[in-house]
């Protein structure tokens, strides 16, 4: 491999996604880096959570490529996607609502190979060690985002901030090398919007990951990420450090219009 | 094959199809506003049937003969809006935010229960539907056999399914229709009464059902409390057939399920009659899930 | 496998066999014919709660299934000329068991199209297969056609078809409680965020409709060779959906609540015969008054133990 294909985890080579004929997203270029915090930023209908689709294999593109480490994944359904390490969130929380905090984060973990259906029905010891692993790493995951005193609860009663937080959990227990979070400050206070921002950095230090962030929110897209893409209209039309895009007319002009 | 017997097949299969079509219309309308299979509409095709055997034998007296038919159709088109309504309001209504599968549940709840109390009600035995009017031949070649019932009935049918169109795309209640089948909360934000609609939408429905049951008595002439199962079914696969939620479709997806039956029981065999539907339906989901004229709904993601 | 295991097994299969005789002995006939028909019911139930309760598939055909294990077992000791072969306990149990394996094949074929549908679409389209299984046994010759297939050795005794339900229950049980279970509760709540966590969930959906249709054919089968004779009217539509009133009734994704369903919806009928021929009427009412007021069934997701243990402690699981 390449120096310079090194330097990308993720890459979306020249995608393009139509819907009934209108382009939802056109010649998208786009690589993030191992370790990179990226903000998408861009007004209502841009093409942002099109791109997350795209990634994770809920649409496939009508033309171009989408790589990971190297290995071609444009065609690959989602849960294939999903083990060869992106995770996501999603901008409409979809948690397994019925189930309890635990369970939501056991799922995630259901991919790695532990043991097989005569296992399971004989309750063998490695069954039983399996399961309780699990257990025990899924609890000390919940503590981080300090749910793991509620992880008992049934997770569409708990309160919109948490579940967000839980949405997250879910995610990193797939183990991922990309994270994907949709607009993950929507609907939170300002108190609770401070509290992402530091969770979100301390996840990266921690699980040694990328993250793609899709963000209405300015202030903590600015705050936190070292590089910003912002899209309008299915397309890239601007790109740097946040301190570039603040600058950047093409992006003033995108979010206020021009008179 | 001959040729003749080709032709006499397409006149009974479009005969047979009509009658399949104009229940189908009922499931489809309701799906489209509700998304749910209305399990118990069958039974209101059943008691439609059995509403115009005895409006029948009320209205013996009154003549002409096509003043009767039409007096026993609307009076049977009443009684069967009339059970819809009632099942609508204390069934379905309280279920409206509720899963679907209960509301699913429940309209089989409602058709057993529709089904065994006629069974009380009409008996088991099944009854003689009576000739309101007398089969004639119109068109009589060598093996080919055209009767006004036919004609009738394809005519009615035909003439249903235009007002019908018209009442969708060019009143008013047609467009709210149109607006709850799109998005039943958004309707209701825009100022729509949904209940209204949706409660008009089993009014037209039932009163198809209604019609087509007095068609199908004319044709096949026996009665049994049992007789919507099978019918439902079929009206059903047609309505997913031609593309649930599409009123074109379901006419479309009717007459070809009356013409595939009548065919496969001539060149194949009587026994699998019951199985081709079902043979259609599973073809059509896996090759074209949408229906023939359905258009696809993305889930958002 | 562990000690407490047989420590529990051993007596079960004790009681049962011990119950067996008893109910020959001294209980009457159309008593032990209730509960036989609740064990079979049970079995039934369980199995169709895997795939409708568990996975959120809604299936319609579970009546198709039993009739595959039910005519296939019947056919290997009734029909087949090496038939008489199979006419001892173990020949018969090895023609349920054959009947439960066609049957599982056949539930391989109906999950494949429920890969690409989804809710009533499904629904309809195993209803489909079910009639079409009837249809095809009605065009049998070989196997009575209409008329049925009289004459299969009456061998499924209470104990016979107690401890297929309590394997059934047993291994359902086990299922819903490992990987494998939440993967299909998550199907159930939300197939696209179950995808996104890495559920293959075309696999999981096929492998529900298998374990759920072998246990459905195992029914069938025990089924046959108890009532001796089989008709393809005793599998129409309206068994599908008693089984479906079952699982609905007692509860969707709980094993204990289709077993309460199960027994109500076989012994109700019983206790309501004073109604005489109300007492059809009044049955879809009851359904129909439970779906009004109590939607999630009488036990909701829950097991009928857990109604009474409010916490788990987690770290007791952990330790």
């Amino acid at each position: 491999m390449s120096t310079e294909a090194a330097k990308r985890l993720l890459w979306l080579d020249d995608v393009s996604i139509l819907f009934g004929g209108l382009k939802a997203v056109s010649h998208f270029n786009f690589h993030l880096k191992p370790r990179e915090l990226c903000g998408l930023i861009g007004p209502n209908g841009a093409g942002k959570t099109t791109i997350f689709n795209l990634i994770t294999g809920v649409y496939k593109p009508t033309s171009g490529a989408i790589t990971l480490s190297g290995e071609g994944i444009t065609q690959h359904p989602p849960f294939e996607i999903v083990k060869r390490g992106i995770a996501r969130t999603f901008q409409n929380i979809r948690l397994f609502g019925e189930l309890s905090v635990l369970d939501n984060v056991l799922i995630s973990y259901h991919m790695k190979i532990g043991y097989n259906y005569p296992d399971l029905l004989l309750r063998t010891k490695r069954f039983v060690t399996v399961e309780a692993d699990r257990v025990k790493k899924a609890l000390s995951l919940l503590a981080i985002f300090g749910l793991d005193a509620r992880a008992d609860l049934v997770a569409s009663s708990l309160p919109y901030g948490d579940q967000r937080r839980l949405e997250i959990a879910r995610a990193l227990a797939t183990e991922p090398k990309a994270l994907l979070l949709d607009e993950p400050a929507a609907g939170l206070n300002s108190r609770e919007k401070v509290d992402l921002m530091e969770t979100i950095s301390m996840i990266r230090k921690r699980f040694d990951l990328s993250i793609l962030l899709i963000e209405h929110d300015m202030k903590l897209v600015m705050g936190i990420c070292e590089r910003i893409v912002v899209l309008d209209h299915g397309e890239v039309i601007a790109e740097g450090s946040p301190r570039e895009i603040q600058d950047n007319p093409k992006v003033i002009e995108a979010y206020l219009g021009v008179d | 094959m001959t040729l003749h017997a080709f032709i006499q097949n397409l006149i009974n299969g479009l005969a047979a199809g009509s009658v399949y079509a104009l229940v189908a219309l009922g499931y489809t309308m309701v799906y489209g506003v509700l998304q749910f299979i209305n399990f118990a509409h069958s039974d209101i095709f059943m008691l439609g049937a059995f509403g115009g055997l005895y409006l029948a034998s009320w209205l013996a007296g009154v003549h002409p003969q096509p003043l009767q038919l039409a007096l026993i159709m609307i009076g049977t088109m009443a009684f069967c809006v009339i059970v819809a309504l009632t099942v609508e309001r204390i069934a379905y209504r309280p279920l409206r935010n509720a899963p679907r599968l209960n509301v699913l549940i429940t309209a089989i709840g409602v058709s057993l229960f529709l089904e065994n109390l006629s069974q009380v009600v009409f008996g088991a035995d099944p009854q003689l539907f009576p000739s309101i009017i007398k089969t004639v031949p119109l068109l009589e070649g060598d093996d080919i056999i055209l009767n006004n019932i036919q004609v009738l009935v394809v005519g009615v049918s035909l003439f249903l399914m235009l007002i019908l169109h018209w009442i969708v795309h060019h009143t008013k209640l047609g467009t709210a229709m149109r607006a709850v089948s799109f998005d039943i909360q958004i309707a209701s934000l825009m100022g729509i009464p949904t209940d209204l609609v949706i409660a008009f939408t089993f009014v037209i429905g039932s009163s198809l059902a209604g019609s087509a049951a007095i068609l199908y008595g004319l044709s096949y002439p026996k009665i049994e409390p049992f007789l919507g199962v099978m019918i439902g079914l079929k009206a059903f696969v047609a309505a997913v057939f031609g593309g649930i939620g599409s009123i074109m479709g379901a006419a479309v997806g009717g007459i070809v399920l009356g013409l595939a039956e009548v065919f496969t029981v001539y060149y194949i065999s009587s026994s699998f009659r019951d199985a081709i539907a079902f043979a259609i339906l599973i073809v059509i989901l896996l090759v074209r899930p949408q229906g023939l004229l359905g258009s696809v709904r993305k889930v958002k993601v | 496998m562990n000690k407490r295991f047989f420590l529990i097994a051993i007596p079960v299969v004790a009681a049962l066999y011990g119950l067996d005789y008893f109910l020959n002995e001294y209980i009457n006939e159309y008593v032990v014919r209730v509960i036989m028909n609740c064990g079979i019911a049970c079995i039934l139930s369980m199995s169709l709660n895997l795939v409708n309760g568990c996975a959120g598939q809604f299936s319609l055909g579970h009546a198709g299934f039993m009739a595959v294990g039910a005519y296939v077992a019947a056919t290997l000791t009734t029909v087949f000329p090496a038939g008489p072969s199979f006419q001892s306990h173990l020949g018969v149990g090895m023609a349920i068991l054959s009947g439960g394996i066609a049957a599982g094949l056949a539930g391989y074929l109906v999950g494949l199209p429920s890969l690409r549908l989804r809710g009533d679409y499904l629904a309809i389209v195993t209803l489909g297969f079910g009639e079409i299984i009837r249809i095809v046994i009605l065009n049998i010759e070989a196997v009575g056609g209409p008329r049925g297939l009289p004459g299969i050795p009456r061998l499924s005794s209470f104990f016979w078809i107690y401890v297929w339900a309590a394997i059934t229950g047993l291994v359902l049980f086990r299922i819903i409680r490992s990987s494998v279970g939440r993967a299909l509760l998550s199907l159930r709540e939300d197939e696209i965020a179950a995808e996104s966590m890495g559920i293959n969930t075309a696999k999981y959906k096929v492998q529900a409709f298998v374990i759920s249709s072998f246990f459905a054919g195992i029914a069938g089968g025990l089924f046959a060779h108890y009532q001796g004779f089989v008709d393809p009217s005793s599998f129409s539509f309206n068994r599908s959906v008693e089984v479906v009133i079952m699982v609905v009734m007692g509860g969707m994704g709980s094993i204990s609540g289709s077993v309460i369903g199960a027994i109500i919806v076989t012994v109700l009928p019983e206790f309501l015969r004073f109604l005489d021929k109300f007492r059809m009427v009044v049955f879809p009412l009851i359904l129909i008054i439970l779906m009004l007021l109590r939607p999630m069934g009488l036990l909701g997701h829950k097991e009928i133990w857990q109604l009474f243990r409010f916490k788990r402690s987690l770290k007791k699981a952990v330790a």
